[in-house]
């Protein structure tokens, strides 16, 4: 069972990652309620694009498999995406649950 | 990976201003501009081609910011230049299918390109960090048109 706190040090990781590739001013705070998608986070397209490749990188290294995020954060699905680093954990959390109920139902 | 035909097509740069870079290039390079710049809404840019006078050499793309939300201005902004590489490919779909299983970021989905007369695009990202552009080939248009 994937635990929420060990989604949002993964989440916190890929923030630390990314900034360390950014400019001081642009570089994204990595609280739970920081916004870190949509267009008050502060990133350009390059830096979200840079930013879900970092998330699904950490995800990967932790949990050895890493729920798409991609497409639901990138669509604009009629669920409004998650911004910040807290709705993007529980949201993750949903995947991987959603996951290990479909592998269970086989 | 898959068997089809991946041709590379184009070297993508980003300018603010298309005519006064191919003056640039052409005086620089001895390239010359395949036609008149193509305003395309759907991707955002004004776009040109630049021909070397060497057989083979690559395609360059000039790729001008059409409107105040174009993707364009990030790009200008971190300091424009070469950002993107072009591949043809028979298959779009089945492509951009393909890379996004390696865990490509899909930017756009096929859509049809002014500049390659209607032909259809998609926007990835790499996970090395970089752009890629695939154009479908004008095989696989001449195949749907059929």
């Amino acid at each position: 069972m994937i635990a929420r706190g060990a989604i949002v040090k993964a989440l916190k990781a890929a923030v630390k990652s990314l900034n360390a590739q950014l400019p001081a001013e642009q570089r994204l705070s990595d609280g739970e309620d920081a916004i870190i998608f949509g267009s008050s986070s502060g990133l350009d397209s390059l830096g979200f694009l840079n930013l879900v490749l970092c998330i699904e990188s950490e995800l990967e290294a932790a949990f050895s498999s890493a729920p798409s995020i991609a497409e639901t954060i990138m669509s604009g699905s009629d669920q409004e995406p998650p911004k910040t680093i807290g709705a993007l954990a529980d949201f993750i959390l949903d995947l991987f649950q959603d996951e290990a109920n479909g592998a269970s139902k086989e | 990976m898959s068997d089809q035909r991946l041709c590379f097509h184009h070297i993508g740069m980003a300018v603010q201003d298309i005519a006064s870079a191919t003056r640039v290039l052409e005086d620089s390079l001895g390239c010359r501009s395949t036609g008149p710049p193509v305003d395309d809404p759907l991707q955002k840019a004004t776009v040109s081609f630049l021909k070397s006078e060497h057989e083979g050499d690559p395609t360059i793309e000039l790729v001008a910011p059409l409107g105040a939300d174009s993707h364009l201005h990030d790009v200008l902004q971190r300091g424009g230049g070469a950002y993107h590489i072009c591949y043809e490919v028979d298959d779009l779909e089945a492509k951009v299918a393909e890379l996004k299983s390696k865990r490509w970021l899909v930017i756009q989905q096929p859509l049809p390109a002014a500049a390659f007369d209607g032909r259809r695009i998609a926007w990835l990202y790499a996970p090395t960090r970089a752009l890629f552009e695939l154009l479908e080939s004008a095989v696989q248009e001449e195949r749907v048109e059929k």
